[in-house]
């Protein structure tokens, strides 16, 4: 449970919710930064599954709150700093079917990751290979071959997202398809 | 202290002339500029601009909501890779 980056492993029915950052206080409770856009729909969560480097386990939540964007958690039975220093870097993870619903047109980056990219005539132009956070309109990053484009997330370009059928149509504008950046 | 409001928001001036060439062409061309130091104007709306983050040109839609932030605030340069496990990240 110490400080080491380690590999992440990846639940079929659980989704990594947060990162705890270590201990807050003398009673026990725990400083966890959210890895989800909206961390103040999650806190009436009752329980959640904390993964150490060597164990998984389901805890109850006494109290959770945020405090400057992250969370400030409590669980039953950890009452003290010593213990809930032994938490640093664990992962906070949640079954699936707690989490909040998809608004429409909202995909999770996950899944968005791999789909194959298509332009509207169907000429395959690659795979999605990250999700840039621009804090305007998201962008696709497309490789294809070696090199790489990016497209922006936006209806008059990203024209549909199948995340069941790993596919995305685009529509492209002049220009989107010429920059070559591989590196 | 503040840039003086007589002389009006900066734009480079190989950036407008782009952009009056897109507006009179009415193309939805993409605009690519390396000026990050610009600040978004009215005229902006409605374009795509690509704006160089020092490796790439991140491609924007210009909307409302961006006028008075300069081009540079919406092209990040660092890569956060914090997310690559089945996280609650969302994109829409």
């Amino acid at each position: 449970m110490s400080g080491a980056p380690r590999h992440i492993r990846n639940y079929p029915d659980l989704t990594w919710l947060g990162t705890v950052l270590g201990a807050h206080g003398m009673n026990g409770e725990i400083k966890v930064r959210p890895e989800t856009d909206d961390p103040e729909y999650y806190l009436e969560t009752p329980a959640f599954f904390v993964e150490t480097a060597t164990s998984l386990n389901h805890l109850d939540v006494e109290e959770i709150h945020l405090q400057k964007g992250q969370w400030l958690v409590a669980f039953a039975g950890v009452t003290s700093r010593v213990e809930a220093e032994a938490f640093k870097n664990a992962r906070l993870l949640l079954p699936d079917e707690q989490l909040k619903p998809l608004a429409p047109g909202e995909h999770f980056q996950h899944r968005i990751q791999g789909c194959q990219v298509a332009s509207t005539t169907g000429e395959p132009l690659g795979t999605i290979s990250r999700v840039i956070e621009t804090g305007a309109n998201d962008v696709y990053e497309v490789r294809h071959e070696g090199r790489a484009f990016l497209v922006p997330v936006v209806p008059h370009i990203v024209i549909s997202v199948d995340t069941e059928a790993q596919k995305v149509v685009i529509d492209p504008i002049p220009g989107l398809l010429d920059e070559e950046s591989g590196k | 202290m503040p840039r003086s409001v007589k002389k009006g928001p900066f734009v480079d001036d190989h950036l407008v002339k782009k952009v009056e060439a897109a507006k009179a062409a009415s193309n939805r061309r993409l605009i690519k500029t390396w000026s990050r130091r610009s600040v978004i104007l009215p005229e902006f709306v409605g374009l795509n601009i690509a704006v160089h983050n020092g490796k790439q040109f991140i491609p924007l839609y210009i909307t409302e909501e961006m006028v008075g932030y300069k081009l540079g605030e919406f092209s990040p340069t660092r890569t956060y890779r914090g997310h690559q496990g089945k996280s609650d990240k969302r994109s829409r």
